[in-house]
């Protein structure tokens, strides 16, 4: 570049020329300054716009249905799985609402409900509709909407994540009408099997030896069995399918029951020569349904005795009155204790920790998981301590007597 | 005098045992197949106590339950129902139409049954 006065222009001093000259040095650099960001921000628009066409591929090809709408509920972009699942297609869906189309067969509440958590909130909406395809055909679609927001918080659009859970629905449906269904047939036979072998076993006039009376024992055992798995069956789909437990509440002792199930298992503690310690006082009365905690103490008391070594204490005691109306009953063994690594999962439904399935490979793991159901019908919990290899404590709260 | 008991039960094998038990415990047994002859047979006999269960061709127990209890002879008769059914609507409805018990079938011994209605008969 040449330097300083050695070029001159008529009428123009050499001054004036070097300011013009770094007029011109100036614009240069911001010249080249400018170009250098232009050629750097269409790098980045080209990477965006890479980007933006994975996500919208991504979104197109989805196997949910994906709706983005206005912030009034207008449409303007639907995926791929929305045209096949609704069966409209991308042109007869946009500028509309899904109301017009799929939507709209809900009770309004539900849908101000919904408003309301995504407009008012503007909080992510979960839920399920019924809604209905172009051919008129139902569908159930799990919902999830959420609003998307700018920078002062306004609400930009919604996107709406719908997913056809019609099959999986009927599938459940299906399942427990058959597990009802399957019980209740079931159950005829059982009973002609129980009072028959019964009838066999007590007849004073018979004439049958000690063997014969043993295997006709063994078949009223597994009847018994049977009995207590159909019982369990119809129990789980009683809650799978969200009825709500009848709870016929009455005051009882809670000794009167636990005397019944200590009868029901008297030939197990008689054989490992368990010590039962009953702690609980005689007057104890609690206002619960007979026949349901009849059926949990009866779950407690049986799985105490059945995974306790012999010669050990099972102790039953209580805490009279937690202050705020309810008896907390305790039944403990010393046996081997839940795994650590299992405690979480213990009222899963047929689950069972793996030292239980070594030392009892018949049970069905459906017990706990009513049993905690039973307790939580009343407004009572129920809940484990347990040490491995030293015993595990049940323990649930259950209303006492109203005075 | 021996107590009369009526079972109304649409399983014969059921019939069966559970009449045998009866008789050998010294009651005097009529029984029908379904509520229709249910109620025909308790208006001629007038049992202490009918046991009826609820699933039956013709006419089943609930609604035999109902015509007792609307008639003046049957409107005190005890009434206990046998059944396979645990749900609760049924238990309730059962219930308020004055059944004095509600016995699903499979968990009691027949021995048992017997005590409770003994218990309930004061025999």
């Amino acid at each position: 570049m040449p330097s300083k006065s050695d070029v001159t222009m008529p009428g123009i001093s050499a001054d004036e020329l070097d300011k013009t000259k770094d007029v011109y040095r100036s614009l240069q650099e911001k010249l080249e300054y400018l170009f250098d960001s232009l050629a750097r921000e269409k790098i980045n628009l080209e990477l965006q716009m890479i980007e933006a066409k994975k996500f919208k591929l991504a979104v197109d090809s989805a196997s949910d249905n994906i709706v983005i709408t206005d912030s009034m509920g207008t449409i303007f972009y639907i995926n791929k799985a929305t045209e096949n699942n609704t069966g409209y297609a991308f042109n007869e869906v946009v500028g509309k609402n899904p109301g017009e189309l799929w939507g709209g067969k809900m009770k309004p509440e539900y849908y101000a409900e919904m408003w309301h958590k995504i407009k008012v909130k503007k909080e992510v909406f979960v839920g399920q509709f019924e809604n209905v395809r172009k051919n008129g055909e139902k569908y159930i679609a799990a919902v999830d909407i959420s609003s998307v927001l700018d920078e002062y918080g306004e609400i930009l659009f919604f996107v709406s994540i719908e997913r056809d859970i019609t099959r999986e629905i009927m599938i459940e449906r299906m399942k427990d009408e058959f597990v009802g269904l399957a019980s209740h047939q079931l159950r005829t036979p059982l009973t002609g099997i129980k009072w028959f072998s019964e009838l066999l076993i007590r007849n004073k006039y018979n004439n049958l030896n000690a063997e014969q009376l043993d295997f006709l024992e063994q078949i009223k055992i597994s009847n018994q069995r049977m009995v207590k798995l159909v019982n369990e069956l119809l129990d789980i789909s009683h809650i799978e399918t969200g009825q709500k437990f009848e709870i016929k509440k009455a005051d009882f002792k809670v000794n009167d029951v636990l005397n019944e199930v200590l009868t029901e298992n008297i030939s197990l503690i008689k054989t490992k020569t368990l010590n039962i310690i009953n702690k609980i006082p005689d007057n104890l009365l609690i206002f619960a349904d007979y026949v349901k905690i009849r059926q949990v103490l009866s779950n407690l008391v049986s799985n105490a005795t059945k995974y306790s070594p012999a010669n050990k204490d099972i102790n039953i005691s209580v805490v009279p009155d937690d202050g705020k109306g309810f008896a907390v009953i305790s039944v403990a063994d010393q046996g081997m204790g839940i795994p650590a690594a299992q405690k979480s999962r213990l009222f899963e439904k047929f689950f069972r920790a793996d030292n239980a399935r070594i030392q009892e490979p018949n049970g069905t793991g459906l017990g706990l998981y009513i049993a905690r159901e039973l307790i939580r019908a009343h407004g009572g919990e129920l809940w484990f301590e347990s040490d491995e290899n030293k015993g595990t404590t049940f323990i649930f709260s259950i209303p006492l007597k109203i005075n | 005098m021996r107590k009369k008991i009526l079972i109304v039960e649409d399983d014969v094998l059921l019939v069966k045992a559970i009449s045998y038990e009866f008789e050998q415990e010294n009651f005097e047994v009529f029984t029908a197949g379904n509520g229709e002859d249910g109620l025909a047979m308790a208006e001629e006999h007038l049992p202490d106590l009918i046991l009826a269960d609820i699933n039956m061709p013709k006419m089943d127990g609930l609604t035999m339950l109902k015509e007792l209890r609307a008639t003046e002879w049957g409107k005190n008769i005890l009434v206990i129902m046998l059944t396979n059914y645990s749900d609760e609507q049924r238990v309730l409805e059962a219930l308020s139409q004055k059944a004095f018990y509600y016995l699903v079938k499979s968990d009691w011994d027949l021995s048992q049954i017997v005590a409770k209605v003994r218990e309930k008969l004061g025999s």
